[in-house]
C-alpha cells in the first residue's frame, strides 16, 4: 500500500543518512529548485525534492529500491543552487552506499555493475583504463561487442592504449584499496 | 452671472492619450458663464496651479472648474489653490476625465465627447455653487477604549501617558483578554503573563485611566470630539471598596462550573476571579449558577467574607461619560471547531483547540502545565497538530488566512518537545505563513531543532479507534495518503469576528466587512481609522492579528486619538445635509436612513403658535453621504455643495 504511516517510517535511517551525507536533511523546505534544475530529473522515478521529503519521513525501502539513487550523475547542479545549501548529490551517494551495504538488489543493475567495475579498475591500477573498464562492463552486462567498432576507430586514431598504466607508488595504491575495502 | 474658468489637465498622457484636451478646452469656451479655458500637461503641478491663480487675477474669475483625475485625489490641492486667490474653496468644481473617461476606453473620439459633457456638467454645477464654511466644534479631550485586551491596554496607556484621561471598558471581570490565556509567545518564547501583567498593573495604577471591568458599552451618541457613551457596570455582587481579594469566598463556594477563561478545560466556582493575576483581583458572582440566586440558598461566601464585601442585592450601575474619541479593541472569537463534522465533530476529549492547548500547557492552568490526554490522563506519545481549521476554507465561510495559527502552532510544537523529548509531533499544513520579524527562523527552528514533522496537506478525516484518534491526511509533496494514530490532536482554530461585532458596529455607526470584522477607512492609507470620525480600531477586531501587530495598531490608534486631542477645536465638514425646516413635513424618512444618527426630531413653533415636528441634521455628526436628501419625500433636504438645484443643472447639462 502506498499509504504512509508513522509505523512504516524509520527515523534512524534519516539520522544515518544525515550523518553519512553530511547534509542537514530537515533543512529542506521543499522549494523544488533541485528538481527544477536537475538535467536528468525526467528519467527519475523519485524526483530530487521527493527524495528529500521521503528522507524526512524515513521511507527507507522506497529510497533504497529507487532508480534515482543509481541514475543521479552527481553533476552537483542541485547543490550549487539549493537555497538551504543541501547537496542532494551527496545524499544520493550516501543512499547508494547504504543500498550496497544492505544488499538491496539495485534497481539499475547496469549502473551498479559499472560502479563495481570502475572501482575494480581503479583499485587494480590506481588510475582509469578505458579499454579495461569498457570490456568489463560489456562482458558483465552480456553485451561483449557493444563498443567494439568504436574501440577500433579510437585505437586507429591513437586515442586508446591497449594496456593499462599503473601509478608508480604501489604502496600508496595498496593503502587506498585497503581503506576502500574497510569502508 | 458667474465668471467661470475651465482648466483641462493632460495628466501626462493619462488623459491626453485618449482625450483631445485642446478640443475639450475649446468646447468649454462656449459654455454659458465660461470666460476662460485652457489645457495643460499637469494641472496639479506648481506651474499648473500658478496658471489658475494668474487666470483668476487676469480674467477676474469667481468659479473654477478643473477637468483632471478623481476628486478623491486632487480636490484638496485645487481647493487650497483657489483659496489662495481669496475664493471660497467650494467655488471649485472638478470633472473626472481620467478614472471615468480616459482610463475606461480607447476610443479617442467618444472619450473626447464624454469629456466635453463631463466638463459641461461641472460648469453647470459650478454656476450654482454657494460659499460654504466649516463650523468650529469643541473637543472633549478624553478617550473611551472598548476592550481590555493587550490592544485596549496599550491604546489606553499611550493616551494616558500623553496626559489625557481614558476610560477602559472590559466586559469580563478582569482586563487581560486573549493574551492572558496564552502560555508562551512567539517568536521569543517569553511567557505571555510575564510580559502582559506589568502592563495590566500599569493600566490599573495610571491615574489617567479609569477601568470598568464586568461592564459593557450600551449606547453611543454624538460625534467626533463630542461623544456621549452609556456604560452598564454589571453587578459584581461585591463591594469593591471593601473586598481585600483574600479569596476565602471562592475557596468555600460549593458550586463548580466550567471555566470560560480555561476554555472549558478547568473549573471555577460560582464566585470567582478568572485567573490569579486578574486586574482587578477581586471576585465576581456568576448569578446564573450561584445557589443564592438560583435557589435562594447557600450564602456561604457572604458568611465567610471577613470584610463583609459580598452584596447580593447589588444592582447594575449605568453611567454616562463624555468622550472625544473612541478606540474599539474588542478582539476576536475562536472558530467553532465543532463545525468540522469530519473531525469527529470536534468533540472527542483527546481533540483540543489551540487555545485549550495553551491552558493545558500553562503552569497556571488546570493541569499545572502537565500536558496529558484529557480522556485517560496518559502522556501523549504521538501528537498531531492540524492547521487551517476554520481558515482558508470557503465551505466554512472563512476563506481568509487567520495569520496567527502558523506561528502559534510552531510555538506549540516547541512547547511539546520541551516536555516530551521522545514524542512524535506531526503538523499538517497547507502553507506555512511566517511573515514577521524572526518568524521564518522560528518556524525552521521548530522543524530542524525541535524535530516537528511538518506534512504538507490538509486532513480529511479524524475518527476514534481504540484509545487513539486516526488522522487521515495526505502528503501532497509525495502525492501519497498519510494515516497517523494520534494520542492527542490539536486543532489550530482560526480567528473570527466577535459574535456580537455587528451589534457594536451598529451602535457605533461604523462599518464591518463580509466577515463582520470592523472596516478601516482605507485599506492602505487609513488603516486604524473608521469611516466615522473619532472612532479608531485597534487589534484583532479589525482582522486577525498577532501580539506585535495588535500593539502596533493600538499605538497607531492612540496616535490618531492624540492628534485629535492636540487640536484646539474641530472644523466641521461643510458639505453636510441641511433641512429646510419651514417646508419639512416631519415624516422622518431621513431619520431612518441616516447611517450616522445625525438626524434628530425637533419641535418647532408654527407661526400660529402650534408645535410641529421637523427633522434637523447635526452638522457635526453628518458625514455628507446624502442618503437623507435622496430619501426626503418633500425634497426639502439639500446636501450642501450638492444641492438639488445643482444636481438638476448637471442633469440638464448632461442631456443637452
Amino acid at each position: 500500500m502506498n499509504i504512509i504511516t508513522p509505523e512504516k517510517t524509520d527515523k534512524q535511517f534519516l539520522e544515518k543518512i544525515e550523518k553519512e551525507s553530511g547534509q542537514n536533511l530537515t533543512a529542506c523546505n521543499q522549494c523544488g529548485k533541485c528538481t527544477a534544475g536537475c538535467p536528468i530529473a525526467g528519467f527519475f522515478d523519485i524526483m530530487p525534492h521527493e527524495v528529500m521529503r521521503s528522507l524526512q519521513w524515513g521511507l527507507k525501502d522506497d529510497l533504497l529500491n529507487s532508480h534515482f539513487i543509481w541514475l543521479c550523475v552527481n553533476c552537483m547542479a542541485c547543490r550549487e543552487r539549493c537555497p538551504r545549501e543541501i547537496s542532494v548529490s551527496e545524499v544520493a551517494d550516501a543512499l547508494r552506499r547504504e543500498a550496497v551495504k544492505e544488499g538491496v538488489k539495485p534497481a539499475e543493475p547496469d549502473v551498479a555493475t559499472f560502479h563495481k567495475n570502475f572501482m575494480g579498475v581503479i583499485t587494480m591500477n590506481g588510475r582509469l583504463h578505458e579499454v579495461m573498464l569498457t570490456a568489463l562492463q560489456n562482458v558483465f552486462t552480456f553485451k561483449p561487442f557493444k563498443d567494439a567498432m568504436l574501440g577500433v576507430g579510437l585505437f586507429l586514431k591513437g586515442r586508446l592504449k591497449l594496456l593499462p598504466g599503473r601509478i608508480k607508488d604501489a604502496g600508496f595504491l595498496k593503502l587506498i584499496s585497503g581503506r576502500l575495502k574497510k569502508n | 452671472m458667474p465668471r467661470i474658468g475651465v482648466f483641462i489637465c493632460h495628466c501626462g498622457i493619462n488623459i491626453e492619450k485618449t482625450v483631445d484636451t485642446a478640443k475639450v478646452a475649446e468646447a468649454a469656451r462656449s459654455f454659458p458663464g465660461v470666460v476662460f479655458a485652457a489645457d495643460y500637461k499637469y494641472m496639479c503641478s506648481d506651474p499648473g496651479q500658478n496658471m489658475i491663480l494668474d487666470a483668476i487675477r487676469e480674467y477676474n474669475l469667481d468659479r473654477i472648474v478643473v477637468g483632471a483625475c478623481s476628486p478623491s485625489l486632487h480636490e484638496p490641492t485645487f481647493q487650497a489653490c483657489v483659496a489662495k486667490a481669496d475664493l471660497n474653496p467650494y467655488f471649485f468644481e472638478m470633472a473626472n476625465l481620467r478614472e471615468q473617461v480616459s482610463w475606461v476606453t480607447h476610443d479617442r473620439e467618444m472619450a473626447t465627447e464624454k469629456a466635453i459633457q463631463a466638463v459641461r456638467m461641472a460648469v453647470a454645477k459650478a454656476g450654482k455653487s454657494e460659499p460654504l464654511a466649516s463650523q468650529s466644534l469643541p473637543i472633549t479631550k478624553k478617550a473611551l477604549v472598548i476592550g481590555g485586551g493587550i490592544s485596549g491596554i496599550q491604546a489606553a496607556l499611550d493616551i494616558a501617558e500623553a496626559g489625557f484621561p481614558v476610560i477602559l471598558v472590559e466586559r469580563e471581570p478582569s482586563i487581560g483578554g486573549r493574551m492572558a490565556q496564552l502560555d508562551k509567545t512567539f517568536p521569543t518564547l517569553d511567557c505571555s503573563a510575564c510580559i502582559l501583567t506589568p502592563k495590566m498593573v500599569e493600566a490599573a495604577r495610571n491615574p489617567n485611566i479609569t477601568i470598568h471591568t464586568y461592564a459593557e458599552v450600551e449606547n453611543v451618541a454624538g460625534f467626533i470630539g463630542n461623544f456621549e457613551v452609556t456604560i452598564r457596570k454589571k453587578a459584581r455582587s461585591i463591594d469593591m471598596s471593601k473586598c481585600t481579594g483574600c479569596g476565602v469566598c471562592y475557596e468555600k463556594c460549593p458550586v463548580k462550573v466550567p471555566n470560560k477563561f480555561e476554555e472549558g478545560t478547568g473549573e471555577r466556582k460560582a464566585i470567582y476571579v478568572p485567573f490569579p493575576q486578574a486586574v482587578p483581583n477581586k471576585p465576581v458572582i456568576d448569578r446564573e449558577v450561584c445557589l443564592h440566586f438560583t435557589k435562594g440558598k447557600c450564602g456561604i461566601c457572604a458568611k465567610m467574607c471577613p470584610a463583609e464585601a459580598v452584596v447580593y442585592n447589588q444592582e447594575d450601575e449605568v453611567i454616562t461619560e463624555k468622550v472625544g474619541a473612541i478606540i474599539v479593541a474588542t478582539g476576536f472569537d475562536l472558530f467553532d471547531t465543532k463545525r468540522y463534522e469530519e473531525y469527529a465533530g470536534g468533540a472527542h476529549p483527546d481533540m483540543i483547540t489551540s487555545l485549550q492547548f495553551e491552558r493545558l500547557i500553562n503552569a497556571s492552568g488546570p493541569t499545572q502545565g502537565k500536558l496529558r490526554r484529557p480522556s485517560d490522563g496518559k502522556e501523549p506519545e504521538t501528537i498531531v497538530f492540524i492547521q487551517c481549521v476554520g481558515s482558508r476554507d470557503d465551505k466554512m465561510g472563512r476563506p481568509y488566512c487567520s495569520r496567527i495559527c502558523c506561528m502559534y502552532t510552531a510555538k506549540q510544537t516547541i512547547l511539546v518537545r520541551e516536555k516530551f523529548p521522545n514524542a512524535r509531533i506531526f503538523v499538517f499544513f497547507m502553507d506555512i505563513r511566517t511573515a514577521g520579524k524572526n518568524y521564518e527562523e522560528f518556524c525552521r527552528r521548530a522543524i530542524e531543532d525541535y524535530n516537528a514533522e511538518y506534512i504538507r496537506g490538509r486532513v480529511s478525516k479524524i475518527y476514534p479507534s481504540g484509545d487513539k484518534l486516526i488522522v487521515e491526511g495526505s502528503d501532497t509533496i509525495l502525492g501519497r495518503p498519510v494515516e497517523i494514530a494520534a494520542d492527542l490532536v490539536v486543532l489550530a482554530a482560526g480567528a473570527e469576528a466577535r459574535a456580537d461585532a455587528k451589534d457594536l458596529a451598529r451602535m457605533l455607526g461604523i462599518q464591518t466587512d463580509q466577515y463582520n470584522f470592523f472596516s478601516e477607512a482605507h485599506a492602505k492609507l487609513r488603516p486604524v481609522e473608521t469611516m466615522t470620525g473619532g472612532i479608531f480600531l485597534a487589534g484583532a477586531c479589525q482582522f486577525p492579528r498577532d501580539i506585535p501587530d495588535c500593539v502596533a495598531s493600538a499605538s497607531a490608534s492612540a496616535a490618531k486619538a492624540l492628534a485629535l486631542f492636540g487640536k484646539p477645536e474641530l472644523a466641521s465638514l461643510p458639505t453636510v445635509a441641511k433641512v429646510d425646516e419651514s417646508r419639512c413635513s416631519g415624516c422622518m424618512a431621513c431619520l431612518s436612513v441616516c447611517p450616522y444618527s445625525a438626524v434628530t426630531m425637533e419641535e418647532v413653533k408654527n407661526k400660529s403658535g402650534g408645535i410641529r415636528e421637523v427633522a434637523r441634521v447635526n452638522p457635526g455628526v453628518c458625514q455628507g453621504c446624502g442618503a437623507c436628501a435622496a430619501a426626503c419625500n418633500a425634497g426639502v433636504i439639500d446636501l450642501l455643495g450638492y444641492t438639488n438645484e445643482q444636481i438638476a443643472c448637471q442633469v440638464d447639462a448632461a442631456l443637452l
